[in-house]
């Protein structure tokens, strides 16, 4: 099996989150490298979340405001969305899984099987994402209000512009015992 | 009459899979809809006469590929072929799909043309 890289998967999560845009919803997209967020604070509007488990495991997600999830939502759906409603939750969420779905068949050969998780989408005003070392050095990253999870990675953030806008697809992943 | 049940728990994905079929001219005239594989059986049960069933694969309380062995096994909507959009993409997800009753296979996201190419043998085109 191939060793799994930050460095290969960037390029994958670029790859997958263009095919999903160009197919799905369809917009123009560009993306401008990635970037580690370790022990900063995130502060969006709108998370969506689809966590893998596997030889591999951990989380993808979109970051994005409302602005940008409702801008994507109208596009998926071919109908303008003035409000974060549930449409756009589902929408993110669906997005969240394709782009993770494609993800998981891509990287299949270096990183195992994989299976990923219905999404849990979050919208609100000013989300946040803090990472704090406990005993066992993890980071333990909790996404007000009230989900949590572990990864003893940082977040690594995959910017896209799109229309004036952006948002990032994050991922934290762990090689398992 | 074409009738066509579109099992999937995205609402959103529902949607857009009618968008898209309307786009590519492929003919439905009513499409039924189902949030997972046990309002999808209650929906066979009640519609009666299905031209076409497109189901995903993950969805809670049943899945796709338990609401197909599920419908094959009890015999249900026999002649009506089914056909998996899901993100699942591998070979061994395609050929177990195919193996428990699935008839056509369409990985998500697609395109206009896979979408035409995965439902043209089962849908008329305009």
């Amino acid at each position: 099996m191939a060793t799994a890289t930050f460095d290969n998967i960037v390029e994958d999560i670029i790859s997958c989150t263009n095919e999903v845009f160009a197919t799905m919803i369809p917009m123009e997209i560009t993306s401008d490298g990635s970037f580690h967020q370790k022990e900063d604070m995130i502060s969006t509007d709108v998370i969506s979340l689809v966590s893998f488990t596997g030889e591999h495991s951990g989380i993808i997600a979109f970051f994005g405001s409302k602005k940008m999830a409702m801008k994507i939502t109208s596009n998926m759906l071919g109908i303008e969305v003035s409000s974060v409603d549930q449409d756009v939750k589902d929408a993110m969420g669906e997005l969240t899984n394709m782009i993770g779905g494609t993800l998981k068949n891509k990287v299949f050969e270096s990183f195992g099987a994989m299976h990923l998780s219905v999404p849990i989408v979050i919208a609100g005003v000013d989300l946040s994402i803090s990472s704090a070392s406990n005993k066992n050095d993890k980071h333990n990253v909790s996404i007000s209000p009230g989900v949590t999870c572990n990864s003893q990675n940082s977040w690594m953030m995959t910017p896209f512009s799109c229309e004036g806008d952006t948002f990032n697809m994050g991922l934290v992943v762990k090689k398992n015992d | 009459m074409t009738k066509v049940l579109l099992v999937d728990d995205s609402a959103v994905m529902r949607k857009i899979i009618q968008r898209n079929i309307k786009e590519t001219g492929l003919i439905v005239d009513e499409f039924v809809e189902a949030g997972d594989g046990n309002q999808a059986l209650d929906k066979v049960n009640a519609v009666g006469d299905l031209d076409l069933i497109l189901v995903d694969w993950n969805m809670p309380n049943m899945s796709g590929i338990e609401f197909v062995k599920t419908l094959r096994s009890l015999n249900l909507a026999k002649r009506t072929p089914v056909v998996m959009v899901t993100t699942e993409g591998s070979a061994a997800k395609v050929s177990e799909a195919k193996n428990s009753g699935a008839d056509g296979y369409l990985t998500k996201p697609f395109t206009a043309d896979q979408l035409r190419d995965a439902l043209g043998n089962y849908l008329s085109i305009q």
